[in-house]
């Protein structure tokens, strides 16, 4: 039994390591707190896996079990900006680092300012669509319909369209 | 899963690895001794209480204060309850952190509502018999030596200390189970629409 969880664990971190690092850095600004949330997810992960039984994705679970503590974290924060949801914020708000001055640093640096400043379930649908995750993928993580994650994808494509240019196509992203 | 749709997105952290089974073994069993300090020092608290309480029953029982002395047992009793109603609480703390995030925020959020709205009755209202009866015994002893007006007017501002901070207690957990029941409703209303979509 411990095996089995110990592979699926390690196949987990061999496809998504890089993938919740990601979030926890998206989600935590300060470095060290960061890396703390990460190694959070992954013992949380380990520990959830004694329960996986195939009732999903190994992906759709990894996801689920980190969005989920990094939602946990963020409501555990004492200072944290007032969280907004995505429909009322009309343009991407100025990067906490101040050096990421030019281009796609800027953006990305904004994006990340943009994520910390919003609600659960809009965060968590952005940074899956982010990472390439389809309406339907992000849908079943989430619980949300695919409708509920393509209004909140076509919201972070409005505010993101005088930096980027998105190919109009019925599929998230 | 399709394109990123950020170029530089996915570029950071490429060499992000997964903590070693054993730290997170480690880190489970810090976890667990944490929660069982936090529980034994709201334990000896409680006992701490108890046998401050229980002394000083006891003791007017002895001296003949009978109504001081069932006051500080009705504290007592209490506190024991209060006791109880933690040990039952602690219980109830189950993470399922891989259920969809609607859902698993829905849980959060319910679960934070009903810790809020059990402190007026399950962590202050315990202890008011208690505080009531003592405060009712102390004046009519006053009142028997100075008489009823002074007893009143001596008792009035520990009293109203007293069940001013019970009620201020009681108000701020009102007021933040209010606001969590809010997000609450939001989530419900868009659970509805997933649902029906």
């Amino acid at each position: 039994m411990t095996d089995a969880i110990e592979q699926l664990y390690r196949q987990a971190g061999a496809q998504f390591a890089p993938a919740l690092a990601r979030l926890a850095r998206s989600v935590e600004r300060d470095a060290e707190k960061a890396r703390d949330l990460e190694q959070e997810m992954h013992c949380a992960l380990w520990t959830s896996l004694a329960r996986f039984a195939g009732q999903c994705s190994l992906k759709t679970w990894v996801y689920r079990v980190a969005h989920n503590v990094a939602a946990d974290h963020v409501a555990r924060s004492v200072r944290s900006p007032q969280r907004v949801p995505l429909e009322e914020i009309e343009a991407l708000p100025s990067p906490a680092n101040v050096e990421a001055d030019a281009g796609e640093a800027l953006v990305l640096g904004q994006v990340g300012e943009l994520i910390r400043r919003l609600p659960p379930i809009d965060m968590q649908v952005i940074v899956l669509w982010l990472e390439g995750e389809s309406a339907a993928a992000i849908a079943e993580i989430t619980g949300l319909s695919a409708g509920a994650v393509n209004v909140r994808v076509h919201r972070i494509k409005a505010l993101l369209a005088s930096h980027f240019q998105f190919p109009e196509t019925g599929e998230t992203p | 899963m399709t394109t990123p749709p950020l170029p530089g997105w996915c570029d950071s952290a490429p060499d992000a690895t997964f903590t070693a089974p054993a730290v997170c073994s480690r880190q489970a069993d810090r976890f667990a001794r944490r929660i069982r300090i936090r529980n034994g020092i709201e334990y000896a608290a409680g006992a701490l209480v108890i046998a401050l309480f229980g002394a000083s029953a006891i003791a007017a029982a002895v001296k003949g204060e009978g109504l001081i002395a069932a006051s500080l047992a009705l504290i007592v009793g209490g506190t024991l309850v209060i006791l109880r109603n933690l040990a039952r609480r602690a219980g109830n703390d189950e993470r399922l952190p891989e259920e969809a995030c609607l859902a698993h925020l829905r849980r959060q959020y319910a679960r934070q509502y009903a810790a809020l709205r059990a402190v007026p009755a399950w962590y202050i209202g315990p202890l008011i018999p208690g505080c009531v009866l003592l405060y009712v015994a102390v004046a009519a002893g006053v009142a028997e030596v100075a008489g009823w007006r002074a007893a009143l007017s001596g008792i009035v501002q520990p009293v109203a200390i007293t069940f001013g901070v019970f009620g201020a207690v009681a108000l701020l957990n009102w007021w933040a189970a209010q606001r969590i029941r809010r997000d609450i409703k939001r989530l419900d209303a868009l659970a509805a629409t997933s649902i029906s979509a």
